[in-house]
């Protein structure tokens, strides 16, 4: 169970509880409900939702299905050409950001990502292209769920998330190098995240990501990813 | 000192290169941040990081693999771009000069852009030891890619005759002594950037020396054609010197190595070391033999251009050693003539005087020996202070229809004529003078 603090629209704040199914339905919700308008308050609350997840990391208490779902309804297939169904390219985006957060807490051998793999790759080919805005951080999952030889290869030189979405990403990608540094090697694509992200003069707790992403990779003791927050991290600014 | 930091010194202490290259992206990524923080150039974590990269790039030249993607350079052009900009501080800028050897100018994809920009970052950049050493290495490593070299601004190559003290084992040597690039600099026409060139190519470390023949047989064209003539011995006592020391160490070297493969590569060098020098010295025998047989063939000459009081020419001649730097024939006690000598000190006035008596050459040679002296050290300071050469003088005289393009016409008096052509006029003149002495004997 989660204690949540939220902003309403009429500026008071209100105190919910959430359980896994809830954080999911609320999830759900909210994503939808950002699809049928684009209202800024709407958009407030998605952000604040992120903010959210950011801070005490709802994804983790989610399954991966209802984000992978969230994921595969809103992206078009066409051959090896996959989109993010216009207008919902941010939504797509916030599932696959929980989805990756998900994944890369389980091993690539467990039966989660296992099932992923499997429903995802019924409707996502290989070889896929991702084009439109936002598919960075679909690329991302892309990614981690299939190995570099049979997927194309790509890069970061177009991608422009804002402040909120940056922060969110490379967190997320400290877990995944985390979960992923300890069971081999940090993922190539992770590094050269960082490679490309660092030079564009990213905020200082991105750079905070970016630097125990190094530590992870070098090989450098660094605690959970969960607890890392940026003053406690073992790199010093 | 952070974890990251901690770790990065042990690696680089360790100077493992296989686990440096499997750490790159990191380590590469960690530059860019390390960039920021360490702007001044001198920080700890730079100079470990230099430390790192020149670690791993001897290992892969030492196992053959330098020719896979060393470092990820480029996922980080544009902090390269970014860091060598006219608008970067000069702190910036001091450290892309200082890791710009390791950089693959030749995968960037505005490589050409980059290269003028870090020529010009060059120069505003403090000169310091570790500055130059980056610089020169860099110049070779561009020079060595075809199709990098011609984006090379002329003046970096004047970076070389600050002839920074580069590393025993600085793989710049190695990539600047292919054939080509001897070309190129040869193509200068600057013989005092050559001769740096070469006096910083010369090494006693096998790691770097370049096994290709055609670049020995271009080194050895270039000492034979370049460095031959009177008055640039001095150049020749200065490859000289290298080459003796070069030889030295090798000969210590061998002493203390015990892999075949070394030895070989030892014997090689000597061999061709011991090549060059061979060519300067015979250069030296052959100038030496060639003046001591044309000088009284000069008197003679210059004693039947002129006037029957010539013809009682004192042979009271000297030559300037050593090399030969300036050659004075004192025809009598009250004149002189300069025939030649160093183009860049007295022989520009001297041959200056010669040119400009167009009118009677007789009387020139009559002029009083402490007018003409007078003249010369007037004339001296003025050449040395703008900095002439031999060639822009030249230049200077085509310009004002004394003489025509290619050939300067001394001055045609009689049955004989006097020519000099291209940079090394002392030897021309020579050749030319027997030459019209064969005739006029014909």
């Amino acid at each position: 169970m989660i204690s949540l603090q939220l902003e309403r629209m009429d500026g008071d704040s209100v105190a919910i509880q959430l359980n896994r199914k809830s954080i999911a339905t609320y999830f759900l919700s909210v994503t939808r409900l950002e699809t049928f308008s684009e209202s800024r308050s709407l958009r407030d609350t998605r952000h604040q939702f992120l903010a959210l997840w950011d801070r005490i990391h709802l994804a983790d208490h989610a399954p991966a299905a209802i984000y992978l779902d969230v994921l595969l309804s809103y992206t078009d297939v066409d051959g090896d050409r996959v989109t993010a169904r216009p207008g919902s390219e941010r939504v797509a985006a916030v599932a696959s950001i929980c989805l990756l957060r998900v994944l890369s807490s389980v091993g690539p051998t467990s039966n989660v990502f296992e099932d992923t793999r499997r429903r995802y790759f019924g409707v996502i080919p290989r070889m896929a292209n991702f084009e439109g805005p936002l598919c960075h951080a679909i690329t991302a999952t892309h990614a981690l769920l299939v190995s570099s030889q049979e997927r194309r290869p790509f890069g970061w030189i177009n991608y422009k998330p804002c402040a909120q979405e940056y922060a969110s990403f490379t967190n997320t990608l400290v877990q995944v190098a985390y979960n992923r540094g300890q069971h081999g090697k940090v993922p190539r694509w992770v590094l050269r995240f960082a490679l490309h992200s660092i030079p564009q003069d990213p905020p200082i707790s991105v750079v905070a990501d970016f630097l125990s992403i190094i530590a992870i990779d070098l090989g450098c003791v660094v605690p959970s990813a969960k607890s890392a927050v940026s003053d406690e991290r073992c790199v010093q600014l | 000192m952070s974890p990251i930091t901690q770790k990065l010194k042990v690696m680089a202490e360790t100077a493992d290169g296989d686990s440096i290259y499997r750490k790159r992206k990191a380590i590469t990524a960690f530059f860019s941040y390390a960039a920021w923080r360490d702007r001044d150039g001198q920080g700890e974590l730079l100079n470990i990081l230099f430390r790192l990269f020149r670690a791993m790039v001897a290992w892969a030249h030492r196992t053959g693999t330098f020719g896979r993607p060393m470092f990820m350079w480029c996922h980080i052009e544009p902090l390269v771009t970014t860091l060598l900009n006219e608008e970067s501080p000069v702190s910036l800028k001091q450290v892309i000069i200082l890791a710009s050897p390791y950089l693959p100018w030749k995968q960037f994809t505005n490589h050409q852009h980059l290269i003028q920009l870090w020529a010009a970052a060059a120069s505003t950049v403090p000169y310091t030891n570790d500055i130059g050493q980056s610089v020169v290495d860099t110049l070779f490593r561009i020079a060595n890619d075809t199709s990098s070299q011609s984006h090379i601004p002329v003046g970096m190559w004047s970076w070389l005759n600050k002839r920074p003290p580069l590393p025993p084992i600085c793989w710049g040597r190695f990539y600047g002594s292919t054939p080509h690039v001897v070309r190129v600099v040869r193509a200068l026409g600057d013989i005092e950037i050559l001769k740096s060139y070469l006096l910083l190519l010369w090494s006693e470390r096998e790691e770097t020396w370049l096994t290709s023949l055609a670049a020995l047989y271009e080194m050895r064209a270039s000492l034979r054609e370049d460095f031959s003539g009177v008055g640039i011995g001095h150049h020749r006592q200065d490859l000289l010197r290298r080459l003796d020391y070069v030889l030295g160490q090798l000969d210590l070297r061998s002493e203390h190595l015990h892999s075949t493969v070394n030895m070989h590569v030892i014997r090689c060098m000597k061999e061709g070391y011991g090549g060059f020098r061979e060519v300067l010295l015979d250069i030296d025998e052959e100038e030496a033999v060639a003046i001591i047989r044309e000088l009284p063939r000069l008197i003679v000459l210059f004693g039947s251009l002129t006037t029957a009081g010539m013809h009682r020419v004192s042979l009271d001649f000297y030559v300037c050693t050593p090399s030969y730097m300036s050659i004075v024939v004192c025809l009598d006690r009250s004149s002189l003539l300069f025939l030649t000598s160093n183009p860049r000190r007295r022989s520009l006035p001297s041959l200056f005087v010669l040119i400009t008596a167009p009118l009677n050459f007789g009387s020139f040679i009559r002029i009083h020996y402490g007018t003409i002296m007078d003249h010369l050290l007037a004339c001296v300071p003025y050449y040395l202070d703008t900095n002439v050469s031999w060639i822009t003088y030249v230049r200077y005289l085509s310009n004002r229809s004394l003489v025509r393009p290619t050939t300067v016409v001394f001055r045609k008096l009689g049955t004989a004529r006097f020519m000099i052509a291209s940079a090394r006029p002392i030897r021309i003149v020579s050749r030319r003078l027997y030459r019209v002495h064969s005739d006029d004997k014909n």
